[in-house]
């Protein structure tokens, strides 16, 4: 996780998600954000399809 | 080339951004560039099977953290800056056809809590004095890519509009001892011919001098000036009141209505901005269900702008159109 600026945690109505920055070949970076025990199982309606997407999760090339 | 031109006469920059003229342009579904890559599929942006929210750098910025030497020599009289600063792109979903409209309110909230981060992000760069997070929505506008997302932008001064803003914000506390945007909330409520929903913590109308017939401005009952210092009620009274308006104006001439949403946050060019208060404004561009409101002579040459309607008409039809209790997962 790159870019959380301090203090950051300790705001309360915030912090609770996760962040996964990713950056492309050509320099560009991608966060891909992610609300662990939120956005778990999954629902169609608000474009979380399989719950897949709770937790921006870490891959070997995301150098994190 | 990408560079800041001084306009002397009206004493602002005017970024230029000539390979923008060459950025994808309403692609067919299946090149959406902002979908998660498919498999067997050309890579898109978003190089994952699905995410929830995601941010990153535009492929063709206006505003870049390493910019580009001007491609002009200015002068004493019209100076040119490189174009530094940051222009990034939010994808709300994975979702191709949604819109923020149909999203959950959880799923708003997390968007508030992106836009909120990212401001933190960006804000504390001593090369940027303004972030400014947005959503250009619909071809009326001039999307050029109809998969859900926003903007966000970093400058590295504080562009007109909040400047006026902040400058009028100052001079009204430094003679009345007040916040404007708290007293105009309590004229809109004490008259309450053109507010549309009023909670604990926050309200929502159409403005005495909008601009725009169905235009609506979304404030915090208490003074605050950057999305992060809300709590948490106030997150979740943005996130609930944000997608009741915008339901409403799908309901109001019953298609998805466009608009662009402004994300008025204080400065952080380190001045002392105390007296500015956190809004949202939005401005949807129909006056009726078959006719724009264009910017022409009036708006364009002189910078004045005429509203077709009053606030007061437009107000209630606006009401009228907002679910009277809103199901967050519909």
């Amino acid at each position: 996780v790159v870019g959380t600026p301090e203090g950051w945690p300790d705001r309360p109505a915030f912090g609770r998600f996760r962040m996964v920055t990713v950056e492309k070949p050509d320099g560009r970076r991608i966060q891909y954000y992610g609300w662990p025990g939120e956005t778990d199982g999954g629902d169609p309606s608000d474009g979380d399809p399989a719950g897949a997407d709770a937790i921006p999760q870490s891959r070997p090339d995301d150098g994190v | 080339v990408s560079e800041r031109r001084w306009n002397p006469v009206l004493g602002e920059w005017v970024m230029t951004a000539t390979h923008r003229q060459d950025r994808t342009f309403l692609p067919p579904p299946e090149y959406c560039p902002l979908c998660p890559t498919r498999i067997g599929a050309p890579p898109t942006e978003l190089e994952r099977e699905t995410f929830d929210v995601a941010v990153f750098d535009n492929r063709f910025p206006s505003l870049l953290a390493d910019p580009p030497d001007p491609a002009v020599d200015g002068t004493t009289l019209t100076p040119v800056q490189p174009s530094t600063g940051a222009c990034e792109v939010v994808v709300y979903a994975p979702q191709h056809d949604a819109t923020l409209a149909a999203m959950s309110q959880r799923r708003v909230r997390h968007l508030i809590e992106v836009w909120a981060h990212r401001t933190l992000v960006l804000g504390t760069r001593p090369d940027v004095a303004y972030v400014f997070a947005f959503e250009n929505k619909g071809e009326a506008i001039g999307v050029t890519l109809h998969h859900p997302h926003g903007q966000i932008y970093a400058y590295p001064d504080v562009p007109p509009i909040p400047a006026r803003e902040a400058a009028n914000g100052r001079t009204h506390h430094q003679t009345t001892g007040c916040c404007l945007w708290c007293d105009l909330a309590d004229q809109e409520l004490a008259d309450g011919r053109r507010v549309a929903t009023v909670t604990d913590t926050w309200i929502t109308g159409i403005p005495f001098f909008a601009r725009w017939p169905y235009e609506v401005h979304l404030q915090p009952r208490r003074h605050v000036g950057w999305l992060h210092e809300l709590d948490d009620a106030e997150v979740d009274g943005l996130a609930h009141d944000l997608l009741r308006l915008l339901r409403g104006y799908d309901a109001l001439f019953g298609f998805s209505l466009p608009y662009v949403m402004a994300v008025h946050q204080r400065p952080v060019d380190g001045a002392d901005h105390e007296a500015y208060h956190l809004h949202i404004e939005i401005y949807p561009p129909h006056r009726t269900a078959t006719r724009l409101k264009y910017l022409a002579g009036s708006e364009t040459g002189a910078g004045a702008f005429i509203n077709d309607s009053l606030p007061e008409m437009t107000a209630p039809q606006l009401r009228a159109a907002l679910p009277t209790t809103l199901d967050p997962q519909a």
